[in-house]
């Protein structure tokens, strides 16, 4: 593998403009209720009553934009029963081919990042494949380049993690070590675990 | 995972099956004369079961493409498994009607088709306990697929043998009795703890534990029936058949099936319905 690709996302800057979900929406020509890239807030605290009609905020939200994660060791590539899910040797990108899938859902029931989307339209699985249609005319995924924050970044992971750093695993994404997703995050303040 | 009927009846059909096929091997290893009658349902559902499982899928033409990914997907090895036992049945099926094969030959093909679906029935259980929903990804499920086999293939043996020989059936309902006591009682231990770990869980195991815990009055009726059938009228049949009131064996052989079989359903239907994502709320 001439390098694992991956996306870099600069969390702290995220604003949840959503443009990368419609962008990528566009893109892939999507019906209602199938997303290949999902922005999420996640929020939470509340207020501590200190005494003396005092209260101490710790309320926090935060935005996380998620695709498919083109992870290392792949369930859905694994579960497949017919080989439509695969994994490109070259540069590590899970994409569905469509003219195998029998739309028996295991991929969706084996990923943990919800990735793979059933579509009853055609009974069939579709997903984010990195726009390697785009990356072969050397442009941008589609979600990368529609970011107006400049959040979203692509590339082959280790020269990603050399330029960014970043995690794998924040607050509410599921253990990294499952699956090993080709994701670097550089988390919001409140999204880094161990605060 | 909402309401996966095809997948409900596929799975209770095959195990079935698969549970009728191997006690009707084990209760005939001397005198295979009494299975010819039994042998014809194992095929019924076997093949109903497949014809329901597309009912499944998003593309059913491409179904035969499901058995490429033998290296891999247990999903690939449940139906190549379930396949090779449907077509081992058709020849143990063929060899004990139609020829003057020896018994020994009868025997090893009976035992080959019983021992392909087993494996048929250790894959489908796979499939679940390889995915990501607390509800399916524990040894609970192993449990349940091959308890269910166990209890009604006994069953459905019990009615089909008594219907089918009316003289000398004691053993028989007395093992059959057995048999699905012994399925019926390991599922209700199994449940408790069952259900306190998944309390004990992360967020969606603890949200299947809620789903079930509001789903009560089906479980508890799961439950009741699975009693009622495999251990009451399992007991009374036998009673009655010691009481040379052979017609009321039979009657309460018919009521501990048709209880049996409803009480399998309705777990089964809570056991996909309660299949909860661990990304459900997240991504």
């Amino acid at each position: 593998m001439a390098g694992q690709l991956g996306f870099h996302v600069q969390q702290d800057r995220c604003i949840g403009c959503f443009t990368c979900q419609i962008a990528c929406k566009d893109k892939n020509d999507l019906e209602v209720g199938q997303l290949f890239r999902r922005v999420r807030e996640i929020a939470g605290g509340g207020y501590t009553e200190t005494g003396n009609n005092a209260f101490r905020a710790d309320v926090y939200a935060y935005w996380i934009s998620l695709s498919c994660n083109h992870c290392q060791d792949p369930p859905c590539v694994k579960n497949c029963p017919t080989g439509a899910m695969q994994k490109r040797p070259e540069d590590g990108i899970v994409f569905v081919d469509q003219n195998k899938c029998i739309g028996c859902r295991y991929c969706v029931w084996s990923c943990p990042y919800g990735a793979p989307q059933y579509n009853p339209q055609i009974g069939k699985v579709g997903k984010c494949d990195f726009c390697r249609d785009l990356l072969a005319k050397g442009e941008q995924p589609a979600c990368v380049a529609a970011c107006p924050m400049r959040v979203l970044d692509f590339g082959p992971l280790d020269e990603l993690k050399k330029k960014y750093g970043g995690t794998n695993q924040i607050k509410g994404l599921p253990d990294p070590n499952t699956t090993k997703p080709s994701i670097l995050i550089t988390p919001h303040r409140d999204a880094a675990l161990g605060k | 995972m909402g309401k996966e009927w095809a997948l409900v009846l596929f799975t209770l059909l095959a195990q079935m099956s698969v549970g009728l096929m191997v006690v009707a091997q084990a209760l005939n290893l001397k005198q295979r004369e009494g299975l010819k009658p039994v042998l014809l349902w194992v095929g019924i559902l076997m093949a109903a079961s497949m014809v329901v499982s597309l009912g499944h899928l998003g593309s059913p033409l491409g179904a035969p493409r499901a058995i490429f990914n033998l290296k891999t997907s247990w999903l690939s090895r449940e139906i190549f498994f379930s396949a090779s036992f449907f077509v081992l049945w058709l020849v143990n099926y063929y060899l004990e009607l139609r020829t003057q094969a020896g018994e020994g030959v009868k025997a090893i093909s009976g035992w080959l088709a019983g021992f392909c679906g087993i494996l048929a029935l250790i894959s489908m259980a796979n499939i679940y306990v390889h995915t990501i929903l607390p509800a399916w990804e524990t040894a609970y499920t192993h449990l349940v697929f091959y308890t269910t086999a166990l209890v009604l293939g006994a069953i459905l043996y019990a009615v089909l043998a008594y219907r089918n020989r009316q003289e000398g059936q004691q053993g028989m309902l007395k093992i059959t009795g057995i048999l699905t006591v012994i399925g019926v009682a390991l599922q209700l231990l199994s449940l408790p703890p069952y259900l306190a770990s998944l309390s004990a869980g992360p967020v969606a195991a603890q949200e299947t534990a809620r789903l079930l815990l509001g789903a009560a009055p089906v479980l508890i009726f799961s439950q009741a029936l699975a009693v009622l059938g495999g251990i009451v009228f399992t007991f009374l049949a036998l009673r009655a058949y010691g009481e040379k009131g052979s017609l009321l064996t039979g009657q309460w052989l018919y009521g501990a099936l048709a209880l049996l079989v409803l009480a399998e359903l309705a777990s089964r239907y809570l056991f996909y319905a309660t299949g909860v994502s661990i990304t459900i709320g997240q991504f």
